[in-house]
């Protein structure tokens, strides 16, 4: 068993952070994602990318990957994608018109851009995808990683899933528990706590070929725990 | 690598060029490029070329989600084709769609309402949540196996039916549809815009004058099956999907690496998959965006690496840049070419880039040879490519 582990949460980094209580407003706090060393180069990435690039990078060490990552696969899941950056780029255009948006804003919404900078960050040049869905997306792309490793396109993958929090989503979130009865979501958090709160963060396995056939294991335990279309929004980092 | 037999059985496809298979011939033969200004519809004051689809069939049009309107009208095509209501018995059926303005929450509306009063009616939020390419098709046609929508930017529609046939290949569903769609919108246009890539004129795809692109909409879809179903059911294949490889650049996040090496290493693992040669290529359908830097890199590279000087064309002269659908629409594109022999013109070139030794075709052009390479670039470095093949 080689499978590498890399997390970041409103607890921290690391799978010893998981020990730790969670920060005050269930936020991944701005220390968690300050590492010169690892996020060289992304000085201008969102905190979307960081926390994606930081738990891929963790995973990958954690495997004893990162030496032979050059054709490493990545997959990357997300429900909601890099929506604060988008919401930032509606604002450039509400504040500043159409014709005067910022480029570096626009190309930080697209969903791939946190791969972008994975690959990076490992030096991988190997194939690359993120994927989304509302039902399930972590479970799916550890159906993809199985493949990927059992036809031979990839010898080792980093596979995660990540959200991020926005003041626009914590309001929808907020309407969405209004209007709904969201309590039984509960039982999926690591511990009791009451009420449901959104939160963020990355979570990325790094595995070889040989580790293949533990992935569909792993998916199918996610696809117990059966939550369905809008309540998915709740069923963040801290939920696994 | 798996070299797995994949078939196409079904295709479907909707642009500016038209709706179905028909209109997209006739549009593609006469040279017809159906270019317009900007919709008052998009919400942008850009003054912009666009290529906008006129007519989305009415029973398809699902209330401001433009997108799944889209792909709802290039899946019925492709499942009818494919007579998937014949087969659909006892088999597992995945959904493997490429988009990106339907995976972001971007209304304007909601978010501007929301910024002005602290409160938004949720209405536009309930339709996203609705509106997740891949799984509001699996819903609507009761399709039962994985489902996925791919997010990389210019490159999903390409790898969504690469992700598709691997699917396949290791025994995850038995079928599945897979392409791209996305509509033209406001935010892409704005954003093309700020990145000084956006042409003010008609786009001219491998021109030495190219100077960037103009955006489209569409979808285009097709619908794969594995060799057993294909046998068991009595299908009718039209094409093969026989290989797919992608890599990154690890680069840039908006220009591709100039030397096209992770161009290069997507092609190459396509043709391991493939277990085909190289001169066999009879015509490669390129990403040919027009602007300066994807020109140059993708055709320096094509010229580099493809030494029997195959036919390589953009159909983006005729659909502008559709991001997420491209993929879709020009893997059908090429399927179309190698089933009727010809290629329509590379739309928009007067003079070509001296700097690029590529064989473009300036008119209707007839071609013999079994295999296309269908070939994709996007944000994020991503580099994709589809080797097809005729039955």
């Amino acid at each position: 068993m080689t499978i590498g582990f890399g997390i970041v949460s409103s607890r921290g980094r690391g799978i010893k952070s998981m020990q730790n209580p969670f920060s005050d407003e269930f936020a991944v706090v701005p220390a968690t994602l300050k590492d010169k060393d690892v996020l060289k180069g992304m000085r201008r990435a969102d905190r979307f990318s960081k926390m994606t690039a930081l738990a891929a990078y963790d995973a990958v060490v954690d495997a004893d990957l990162l030496n032979s990552s050059a054709e490493l696969g990545i997959i990357v899941s997300t429900q909601f994608g890099p929506h604060a950056s988008t919401f930032k780029f509606l604002d450039d255009l509400l504040d500043y018109g159409d014709g005067e948006s910022s480029p570096t804003t626009f190309s930080h919404s697209v969903h791939n851009a946190a791969a972008h900078y994975t690959a990076t960050t490992i030096q991988s040049r190997g194939p690359s995808t993120t994927v989304t869905t509302f039902n399930k997306p972590f479970a799916q792309a550890l159906d993809l990683a199985y493949a990927w490793l059992n036809e031979g396109r990839v010898d080792q993958v980093v596979v995660g899933y990540v959200e991020e929090r926005s003041k626009a989503m914590d309001y929808i979130v907020s309407e969405l528990k209004e209007k709904h009865d969201m309590l039984y979501a509960q039982e999926f958090r690591f511990e009791d706590s009451s009420p449901i709160a959104l939160s963020e963060g990355a979570v990325f396995l790094a595995c070889k070929k040989e580790d293949k056939d533990i992935l569909p294991v792993i998916a199918n335990d996610i696809r117990g725990n059966v939550l369905q279309s809008v309540d998915n929004l709740f069923v963040l980092i801290n939920s696994f | 690598m798996l070299k797995n037999k994949t078939y196409i059985t079904g295709y479907g496809l909707i642009s500016a060029l038209g709706c179905g298979v028909d209109e997209t011939l006739s549009s593609l033969e006469k040279g017809k490029r159906n270019v317009s200004n900007m919709p008052k519809w998009v919400g942008s004051v850009l003054d912009k070329k666009v290529f906008v689809v006129d007519n989305i069939p009415e029973t398809f049009i699902q209330e401001k989600l433009r997108t799944l309107s889209l792909s709802f009208a290039a899946v019925d095509q492709a499942i009818n084709m494919s007579e998937l209501s014949k087969k659909c018995e006892n088999v597992r059926i995945g959904v493997c769609m490429g988009t990106t303005v339907a995976s972001q929450l971007n209304d304007v509306g909601f978010y501007t309402e929301l910024r002005d009063s602290g409160k938004a009616e949720l209405d536009a939020v309930y339709r996203y949540l609705g509106a997740n390419l891949a799984e509001a098709i699996a819903e609507k046609f009761y399709f039962n196996g994985p489902v996925l929508t791919v997010v990389n930017a210019c490159s999903s529609g390409t790898d969504a039916i690469g992700i598709a046939k691997s699917w396949i290949d290791n025994d995850l569903c038995d079928i599945a549809i897979a392409g791209g769609a996305d509509e033209l919108n406001r935010v892409p246009v704005s954003g093309f815009n700020s990145l000084s890539v956006y042409s003010d004129e008609l786009c001219s795809p491998f021109d030495i004058n190219r100077n960037g692109l103009n955006l489209g909409e569409g979808a285009g879809v097709i619908v794969l099956e594995s060799e057993k179903v294909v046998n068991e059911k009595s299908s009718k294949p039209l094409a093969l999907c026989c290989g797919y490889g992608t890599a990154v650049d690890a680069y840039h996040l908006t220009a591709p690496r100039p030397d096209g090496s992770g161009l290069e290493l997507a092609i190459n693992t396509a043709f391991d998959q493939a277990g085909i040669k190289k001169n066999e290529i009879a015509f490669i359908n390129a990403h040919g965006t027009a602007t300066r830097n994807n020109d140059l890199v993708e055709g320096q590279t094509l010229g580099r690496i493809f030494e029997h000087k195959p036919f390589v064309l953009s159909t983006k002269g005729y659909t502008g840049h559709t991001l997420g659908a491209a993929g879709g629409l020009e893997t059908v594109f090429s399927v179309l070419a190698l089933d009727n022999g010809w290629l329509p013109a590379n739309a928009g070139l007067s003079e070509l880039d001296p700097e690029l030794n590529i064989n473009v075709p300036t008119c209707k052009t007839s071609f013999d040879g079994d295999y296309a390479l269908s070939t994709s670039l996007a944000f994020g470095g991503n580099n994709s490519a589809l080797i097809l093949g005729k039955i």
